[in-house]
């Protein structure tokens, strides 16, 4: 039997192979505890096969600034490189708001003599004795030079030397061996700085299953062990499972184009869905800084079921950025929130059920919604109709801003607010249909459960006009990651097909799916489109920029692979929960009450048992009764 | 008010959308490093009497002066034109003159008409609802040197092609591309540009039935609230320019003086007192300063005012004409743009001070430092190329904190390029960059530090530095001291021995293996340490 857990701040959710869930009361002072709670309650008889399972352990020590202390080394000259970043400002007007306080304090900063030239050539060889002694306090260090991604030579002679000192080492071209120094040290400094903490939770993890997997911010997942040394690349695990569950619901129900929305209390994520695959993101921001790890490209914004509505200075509704969050919550929670937040708005309108109980929560009050709302001088369907206007922009960004028709989509809810605006949502922009999985309050969990094993890979090319040595470097490097993924050995055994190809090797005979990619530009240009074939180069630039250039000359900056073991089990075809509010058509208007998630099917709306447990929200044809 | 509160929130989102959409679209297509990677570009619409609903702006300076082009386009081509020349569905308006709505040659805005059918004439001529309007930094539009930005120019004339509002025609374009060293790059930028404003047409006829004054009378009173909540009065506030051009007799600084006056829910910015615009580059039109005024009201007050027409009607700005804030032809604006409008922005927020000391930080290093490098080219040699960048510095310490280091403040936010990146593309190599130690001004809350950089041309190449505060320090506030000076400096070979200071402003050869480095200004400090 295998486990799918995902750690929240209110709840850990589970779910096993044979559909049972369950969700307990996290533990943030150690959330391990949660998990093994949880575990123990689905497989009471011994531990089972595997756990597959996402953690925020790394964000939450990134967020709270509790990470080790971490030292840099740099080529001399380029000690401040981690503070002078990109040189903006994170606000155009607002003077308050400063870059995050850079992860290495000034006298952690080390340089050491030694550089290359932009071809990776040495033009002076690297000297260790430069390098002094280092702060006693330090624990981890990265080591970032220049060039590196093109020759990691003095790095590594760099990283032994530290390591032969005793110090937990990072270097740069092993997390991400890209050109752009900037991204490349914070995304190497930020793994030294998480690397011990998250090691150690980990390392406590091991034996709650046969087998422990952790969840990446690129959508799949990886042994224990290895997560443990690249903790960078959890850090945007959070709303990866949800995803996956969301996009693989929507393909089942024959929906393989579509957009996840998950509306919870603080902020609200969503993510393009095209062909069942979501849409893959480079870097994103954490925190303020700008990680380069291979994730999923969910576009975030700040309004939820939390955020507070109030009128501004010129006579507009706002509602958010401000949020009651979980203390006090919303004012029908009745722990002391006063202002009135967009769940008292659901509630007084009627989309939440008055006497159904909220878990963690119990029967929410009425009453104090409604005065909440009074009190502010608005109606709950004001602060509904502001709150999905931001929706349907965030919407908007994701679809009709790069290109695609919204009204061939599908809207993917879930979440703990997501059902209740859904239908609202697809009608003001045409999308044509709404699907809620199954499990849809515990989605994250369903997604960790049925994501692939993955080993994503990235490497630079040192003569980007070089297409051959391109597809040469492509092919090796997907050689290398299928290898890695199915745990295969002999490099001479991997016969890897490419684009999309599946393939079997490796003595697991596991199917083994490897994507390859290309990232390329017109010379002269500085930015970079992802093609699946250098060929592929001005289809795509016209498709996504309007024009092309076929004379103009392609460079190929980097090559990149994911390979792709498919998980034991399907997020979609899980055994159905019993649930007999989705075994009947509801016409709306009503609301559907489920122990995990509130459905909201308006007028004009009626609601289908679908595929996989799904229900599917379609307008109601002809005019209402 | 007829709007709801509700209403009038969702028909302001709307707006923003539309401007945030034609931004991605400007920027997705946009060819040039400069508009897709520094995003040196916006995107706004207008009501039909030009008045701006919305914008989605990258840089500041573009704030408050786009309005000025769309107001000349209507007056050359709007309704009240000739019927031959008024414009036509489908049509748009092309200008980048400085004297007739623009701001810098090098900044090309493309205005475009909305029409919608007449719901009360049915099959009569559709009417004018509005105007889509896009600003982009083309890096190259002709003059005397790489860039259009020559730090010697005296005339307009050197830094390019002028372009009135006229028509975007064919023939028009085929003029444009013929003045620039890289038409090919322009004509992306252009395609960009006119895509843009295409969807921006199409969506804004989808407000043909919305009440867009509600949306400027909204502006109005959130901008008329921040101005009540101010004291009223009259503050006067002086700082300076140290030269506008690298020769002796323009390495004297001219005066830049305000006078703020607050009076109810009015509020005026008057620049008499300011020296006259002079021969040299260092100049700026009455667009820029309007732009610098415009931002620090809001980042002074509350930078969630809206982007709107309204929040400029409280808002007077007064300036005579020939003055180095309100330039008129012939002079060179190359860098009213990036140099004039940050000590604009210097002396408002030092007014702004003074009505509500403690409130506001001391000067941020009042500089772009712009660098701009270019290959000597030779017959059958390696083809022109062109490199532009600004250089970070400190920015001023604040009543709640000191300032940030290595950082671009005020009038501009662009980023830089990766070390890796520049050295892989030209040939130079940058042999140290690090933060300026000990150059923010001391104080209670310190001032951010400078940058120090060395930069090495692996080839012979010209230089064109137009730099600020290598004179004049950052100001400090409320007993903090100034900032650093910044210093520009020449080695030889990169031997630290024949190292020779460079003015600020100056166009000069490099040798192969030459070092050229920039100390950039500290912040001035706030607070003093006393206490």
């Amino acid at each position: 039997m295998w486990l799918g857990s995902d750690t929240g701040g209110t709840f850990t959710d589970l779910v096993a192979a044979d559909g049972r869930i369950l969700k307990v009361f996290s533990t943030p002072d150690d959330p391990g505890r949660a998990i093994r709670d949880g575990v123990a309650g689905l497989s009471p008889d011994g531990p089972p096969d595997g756990l597959a399972h996402g953690t925020t352990v790394g964000t939450n020590a990134l967020l709270q600034r509790s990470g080790t202390t971490v030292a840099l080394v740099t080529n001399e000259g380029f000690a401040d490189l981690i503070e002078i970043a990109r040189q903006d400002r994170p606000a155009l007007y607002d003077q308050s708001v400063d870059r995050p306080e850079p992860l290495v304090a000034r006298h952690h900063r080390y340089e050491v003599v030694g550089r290359l030239d932009a071809h990776g050539v040495e033009i002076e060889p690297i000297d260790l004795a430069s390098l002094g002694p280092l702060d006693p306090a330090v624990e981890s260090v990265a080591v970032v030079l220049l060039h590196s991604d093109l020759e990691p030579g003095h790095e590594v002679a760099v990283a032994a030397e530290l390591a032969a000192r005793g110090f937990d080492v990072t270097a740069s071209h092993q997390v991400s061996p890209e050109f752009r120094e900037y991204e490349r040290t914070v995304t190497t400094v930020m793994n030294a700085y998480l690397r011990p903490v998250c090691r150690a939770y980990l390392q406590a993890l091991t034996d709650t299953a046969g087998e422990v997997l952790v969840m990446t911010s690129a959508g799949g997942v990886v042994p224990v062990a290895e997560a443990a040394e690249r903790p960078v690349s959890l850090l945007l695990s959070g709303p990866a499972g949800g995803v996956l569950a969301g996009a693989e619901a929507a393909t089942a129900n024959g929906w393989p184009d579509a957009i996840t929305f998950d509306m919870g209390g603080t902020s609200t994520d969503v993510c393009l869905v095209l062909d069942g695959r979501p849409a893959p993101a480079a870097e994103r921001l954490v925190a303020g800084f700008a990680v380069r790890m291979p994730s999923l490209d969910v576009h975030t914004i700040g309004a939820g079921g939390g955020s507070i509505a109030e009128v501004d200075a010129g006579g507009a509704l706002l509602v958010g950025p401000r949020s009651a969050g979980a203390t006090p919550g919303p004012a029908c929670y009745a722990h002391g929130g006063t202002q009135p937040t967009v769940t008292d708005a659901d509630l007084v309108a009627g989309r939440i059920p008055a006497d159904v109980g909220f878990p963690g929560i119990g029967l929410l009050d009425r009453a104090a919604a409604v005065a909440a709302l009074d009190r502010a001088g608005v109606t709950a369907e004001a602060v509904l109709a502001v709150v999905d206007a931001a929706m349907v922009q965030a919407l908007r960004a994701v679809s009709i801003e790069r290109g695609v028709d919204p009204r061939a989509l599908a809207l993917v809810a879930f979440g703990g607010a997501g059902p209740l605006h859904a239908c609202t949502l697809a009608g003001a922009l045409g999308l044509a249909v709404v699907i809620i999985p199954a499990r849809a309050g515990v989605l994250s969990a369903v997604g960790i459960l049925g994501a692939p094993r993955q080993v994503d890979l990235v490497e630079s090319c040192p003569d980007p006009l070089d297409h051959d040595g391109a597809e040469r470097r492509c092919t090796a490097l997907a050689a290398r990651a299928a290898m890695q993924v199915t745990g295969a050995v002999p490099p001479q055994q991997a016969q890897v097909a490419r684009h999309s190809a599946t393939v079997s090797l490796g003595p697991a005979n596991q199917a083994c799916q490897v994507i390859t990619a290309f990232d390329c530009r017109y010379a002269g240009q500085s930015h970079e489109l992802s093609v699946n074939a250098i060929d592929a180069f001005h289809v795509e630039h016209e498709r996504r920029n309007g024009y092309a250039r076929p004379d103009a000359p392609i460079e190929v900056v980097a090559v990149r692979v994911s390979a792709r073991v498919a998980s034991p089990v399907s997020a979609s075809s899980l055994p159905v929960p019993i649930a007999s509010t989705r075994a009947d058509v509801t016409i709306g208007p009503a609301v559907i009450a489920e122990p995990d998630c509130t459905i909201w099917v308006p007028g004009g709306w009626r609601a289908d048992p679908g595929v996989a447990g799904a229900l599917v929200l379609t307008r109601v044809e002809g005019p209402p009764p | 008010m007829s709007l709801d509160p509700a209403s009038l929130q969702i028909l302001l989102s709307r707006l923003a959308g539309v401007a945030e959409e034609m931004s991605a679209v400007l920027r997705r297509a946009a060819f040039s490093p400069n508009i897709k990677e520094r995003a040196d570009c916006s995107a706004a619409l207008f009501t039909a009497d030009g008045e701006l609903l919305a914008q989605a702006e990258n840089i500041p300076v573009h704030l408050g002066s786009m309005p000025a082009s769309v107001r000349q386009a209507i007056d050359r081509f709007g309704p009240t034109a000739s019927p031959g020349e008024r414009i036509r569905p489908g049509e748009q308006i092309i200008l980048n003159d400085p004297f007739a709505g623009g701001t810098h040659l090098n900044d090309i805005t493309l205005v475009a008409p909305c029409f919608v059918a007449d719901p009360g004439d049915v099959g009569g001529e559709p009417v004018l609802l509005g105007w889509a309007a896009t600003r982009a930094h083309h890096a190259d539009v002709g003059g005397s040197a790489p860039g259009s930005i020559p730090a010697d120019a005296t005339e307009i004339f050197a830094e390019g092609l002028r372009i009135p509002p006229v028509k975007l025609t064919p023939e028009v374009r085929a003029l444009l591309l013929a003045n620039s060293r890289t038409p090919a790059e322009r004509s992306g930028d252009l395609d960009a540009q006119v895509g843009a404003n295409a969807v921006g047409v199409e969506r804004l006829a989808g407000f043909a039935n919305e009440p867009l004054a509600e949306v400027l009378d909204y502006g109005e009173r959130r901008m008329a609230a921040v101005v009540l909540d101010l004291p009223d009065g009259s503050w006067t506030f002086t700082d300076q320019i140290d030269s506008f051009g690298p020769e002796p007799d323009q390495q004297v600084p001219t005066d830049i003086t305000v006078t703020l006056i607050i009076a109810g829910d009015r509020i005026t910015f008057d620049f008499a007192g300011t020296g006259p615009q002079r021969a040299g580059n260092v100049n700026a039109v009455e667009a820029v300063t309007v732009s610098s005024v415009a931002f620090a009201v809001r980042a002074a007050t509350d930078p969630t005012l809206p982007a709107n027409g309204g929040t400029l009607r409280p808002l007077t700005v007064l300036a005579p004409v020939g003055l180095i804030v309100s330039a008129q032809p012939p002079a060179a604006v190359g860098a009213g743009n990036v140099e004039v409008s940050q000590r604009i922005a210097d002396v408002c927020f030092g007014a702004l001070a003074l009505a509500r000391p403690g409130t506001i930080g001391a000067a941020s290093q009042g500089t772009m430092n712009n660098l701009l490098i270019g290959g000597i080219t030779e017959p059958g040699g390696r083809p022109p190329w062109v490199y532009y960048e600004t250089l970070a510095g400190g920015q001023g310490g604040r009543p709640f904190g000191c300032g940030m280091s290595g950082v671009h403040t005020n009038m501009t936010n662009t980023r830089n390029t990766p070390v890796e990146a520049l050295e892989r593309a030209f040939p130079m190599r940058v042999l140290r960059q690090r933060l300026r130690r000990g150059s923010g001004g001391a104080g209670r809350s310190a001032g951010g530090e400078g940058v120090e950089r060395d930069l090495q041309v692996l080839v012979d190449a010209t230089v064109s530095l137009i730099t600020e505060r290598r004179v004049s320090q950052p100001w400090g506030l409320a007993g903090g001291e100034p900032g650093a000076v910044g210093e520009n400096w020449l080695l030889p070979g990169g031997d630290e021995a024949r190292a020779e200071r460079l003015p600020d402003k100056c166009t000069i050869n490099l040798k192969a293996g030459d070092v050229l480095r920039m100390l950039t200004p500290g912040g001035g400090g706030w607070g003093s340490l006393l206490r």
